[in-house]
């Protein structure tokens, strides 16, 4: 009889995660009861429309803001025990990240920019110091921006500037990236190149991708796609339709009606 | 910088006493204090953008007092330079007692001691906003414009 073949255990498990923000007197609930497992390997997108809290989830599952409720596992560790420096090392350790206009920092160069994980990770030696730039050097021209190395982020344009902080996301090989709409400037080869170096690292590294995005293209290369509305995650409305045509029907029916009413 | 510079220079002419040390001590370090504090607000991106990326609160404290030893090291050095060519220059044109080398003021240790006097009242004036800014809410710092889309 064969041996049972263990499960790889999940990089990041979300369980009934609950995020809500005070305005004064009321209070608006980002995150409701979320559930989320993401494997080595995967690649998640999650969409909806702007405001329901896909970026809150991505804030939450990389530890730069606390949830209220619920439980969440980074690479196995449970991150409530955790104190802040404790946090930021799992996050430097484990996660890369893509934020929203990409947040690069104005007084360096696009290679240095790339970098800047390597150099807070650890205290480069001069040796290191010159592989850690030839590896940003190399991850820049596999986003198209070879020759824009020594260029600071104000002489980039969004497009530019965009496949840098993904670049700068991917550096310390990370085991998981989190990435905020990180194609929404991209197209044409700029977005084939990053889609390509994606399936690349998720082949080869076995990196997991958790991706916020509206892009139909990458939403086509997902494993798993899924919705958030209100706060509250499922699977996508597309998707159901093409797995349970019926839903459809009666969603719509449901939506008519109420159109109606 | 040319605050820090003005007040070291002032300490060179004074000679250091002890009645002007203080206050211009002070000086420096509410200058500094006042200076690292708008800077770390003007950088509010910046920081959270290190923050998120790894840096450690401790590491970012580390270098905004850096920052502030640079600053006041370009400021204090020319203003010490300045305040005794100044005394010295004065004393010898009204044809007073060498005040400097009586207080030890033209030797290189005493320099150095006003100098570190300075950098120390610096370095402590920054301290408490550099603490601060490495304090402030990540994700909060993050939602900050460039200041080319602030309205």
């Amino acid at each position: 009889m064969g041996k049972a073949i263990a499960a790889p255990s999940p990089l990041l498990q979300l369980d009934c995660i609950h995020k809500h923000y005070r305005h004064g007197e009321s209070g608006v609930h980002a995150l409701c009861d979320i559930h989320l497992q993401i494997d080595p390997g995967d690649m998640v997108a999650v969409c909806g429309p702007s405001g329901h809290g896909k970026t809150t989830l991505l804030n939450v599952a990389g530890l730069l803001e606390p949830a209220n409720a619920g439980s969440l596992v980074i690479d196995g560790v449970e991150t409530a025990g955790l104190d802040e420096s404790g946090r930021t090392a799992l996050r430097l350790r484990t996660i890369g990240a893509v934020f929203q206009c990409f947040k690069l920092i104005p007084v360096m160069t696009a290679r240095d920019n790339v970098m800047l994980p390597l150099l807070l990770r650890q205290r480069l030696t001069r040796p290191q110091h010159s592989d850690a730039q030839a590896l940003a050097a190399e991850l820049l021209a596999r986003v198209g921006l070879a020759s824009h190395l020594h260029y600071r982020p104000a002489r980039l344009d969004h497009g530019q500037s965009q496949r840098v902080a993904i670049a700068r996301a991917l550096i310390t090989q990370p085991r998981l990236v989190l990435a905020d709409e990180p194609t929404s400037r991209l197209d044409g080869s700029a977005l084939r190149m990053v889609l390509e170096l994606f399936t690349a690292c998720q082949r080869e590294q076995g990196t997991a991708f958790v991706i916020t995005t509206r892009d139909q293209r990458q939403l086509v290369r997902a494993s798993r796609t899924l919705q958030l509305n209100d706060g509250r995650l499922g699977p996508r409305q597309a998707d159901l339709a093409r797995h349970f045509p019926r839903h459809a029907v009666v969603h719509g029916a449901v939506h008519a009606a109420r159109v109606e009413a | 910088m040319l605050a820090i510079g003005a007040a070291a220079c002032m300490l060179a002419i004074c000679g250091g006493e002890l009645r002007v040390l203080v206050p211009l001590l002070s000086l420096v370090a509410c200058v500094s204090a006042a200076a690292t504090a708008l800077r770390t607000l003007a950088r509010r991106r910046e920081l959270a953008t290190l923050r998120a990326l790894g840096m450690s609160r401790l590491s970012l404290v580390r270098m905004l007092e850096l920052e502030v030893l640079w600053i006041t090291c370009a400021g204090a050095l020319p203003g010490l330079g300045t305040g005794v060519a100044a005394a010295w220059r004065t004393q010898r044109s009204i044809g007073l007692p060498p005040l400097l080398a009586e207080q030890g003021m033209t030797t290189l240790s005493g320099l150095g001691a006003l100098l570190a006097l300075v950098i120390i009242a610096a370095l402590l004036g920054a301290l408490v906003p550099a603490i601060r800014a490495a304090r402030h809410d990540v994700a909060a710092g993050l939602t900050v414009l460039p200041p080319h889309q602030e309205a």
